[in-house]
């Protein structure tokens, strides 16, 4: 019996496709655009962890003079910052697609934003239909309290996968 | 020897270039803080600038802790990673230019923050409307913030 070997040089055909789009060959080539597309990535986290961070806070029952369904108002604002990131993101994993699939710092944080998205839904549908109840002063119940809780340690964790994604492999800083 | 020098020439300087868990924990805390501190106060300078308008403007004046908060952490871990390459971060003029931007930042942090949040309820009692002054500087803080971030980033890069 021989060990199995692991062939380098041969890569999923996706990753192949994704590797040579032009999208990914500007990435590699354009020398100023991965520390600009980083620049943007952190300001479109900003915008969304920072709204997503005070709606939470509200619902845990800090600065309760807020109402809800006013806070609520800036959720595109968040949206708006998602997908700066996924436009962005897109174009790291683009530049270096072999090496980001084979960090498990990105793949943890793929599998983080999915559980944040799930928990999002879940708030979407049992709390959201009842914010215009919760006005100034106004407590939550708990299923709120706990989801709004579960969504910062989420964003929290995404953060920290993402920078880690950068030590554990992949070259880029 | 300068205190440059001197700075990245201690143990804890040292620790923070060679450690496999100093520097990257210390980094991911810096962004974590610059996502307390901007991520608020985006919110705030928003609402200042008017969205949404529903929005009370007294009650953000406790977001303010937050800001304060992740702005201490930053400072903490910002000085940590300058102690790693304290003559390379000071000459730099990237370096120098996020600094002000931060510096131009917390000073509209503190403006904004007492003539506008403090005094909150006379606009949410519709007593008076929000100083066209007041939206300016709202929108440099934006400006500042982005840039101190752009900065941050291209500073990595030298």
């Amino acid at each position: 019996m021989t060990a199995p070997t692991i062939n380098t040089a041969h890569h999923e055909p996706w990753l192949v496709w994704v590797h040579d789009t032009a999208y990914g060959q500007m990435m590699r080539d354009v020398t100023w655009m991965f520390p600009t597309f980083q620049a943007v990535h952190l300001i479109g986290m900003t915008l969304l962890v920072g709204v997503i961070a005070v709606i939470d806070l509200r619902v845990l029952g800090f600065a309760k003079g807020l109402p809800l369904a006013a806070l609520h108002r800036l959720i595109p604002w968040a949206l708006f910052g998602f997908a700066i990131n996924v436009l962005t993101g897109c174009g790291f994993f683009a530049a270096e697609p072999y090496s980001f699939a084979a960090v498990p710092a990105f793949r943890f944080k793929m599998l983080l934003l999915a559980l944040a998205g799930l928990n999002a839904l879940w708030f979407w549908i049992s709390v959201y239909p009842h914010v215009e109840e919760w006005g100034p002063g106004d407590s939550t119940p708990v299923l709120a309290k706990s989801l709004s809780l579960i969504s910062l340690c989420l964003w929290v964790s995404v953060i920290f996968a993402g920078r880690f994604i950068a030590f554990g492999g992949t070259g880029t800083l | 020897m300068s205190i440059l020098e001197a700075i990245q020439n201690t143990g804890f300087a040292d620790w923070m270039r060679v450690s496999e868990w100093g520097y990257p924990i210390i980094l991911t805390l810096h962004s974590i803080g610059l996502a307390m501190v901007v991520g608020v106060l985006f919110v705030i300078d928003l609402r200042i600038l008017g969205v949404p308008r529903s929005l009370p403007i007294l009650p953000l004046r406790q977001l303010m802790t937050l800001v304060w908060l992740g702005f201490v952490l930053n400072l903490i871990t910002g000085l940590c990673l300058f102690s790693a390459d304290a003559v390379k971060f000071f000459e730099s003029p990237t370096f120098r230019f996020k600094l002000a931007s931060v510096f131009a930042g917390v000073g509209l942090a503190v403006f904004l923050s007492s003539s506008v949040l403090g005094v909150g309820d006379k606009f949410d009692r519709r007593e008076a409307v929000i100083p066209a002054r007041a939206k300016v500087f709202a929108s440099l803080s934006l400006l500042m913030w982005l840039a101190a971030i752009c900065l941050g980033r291209y500073v990595a890069y030298e």
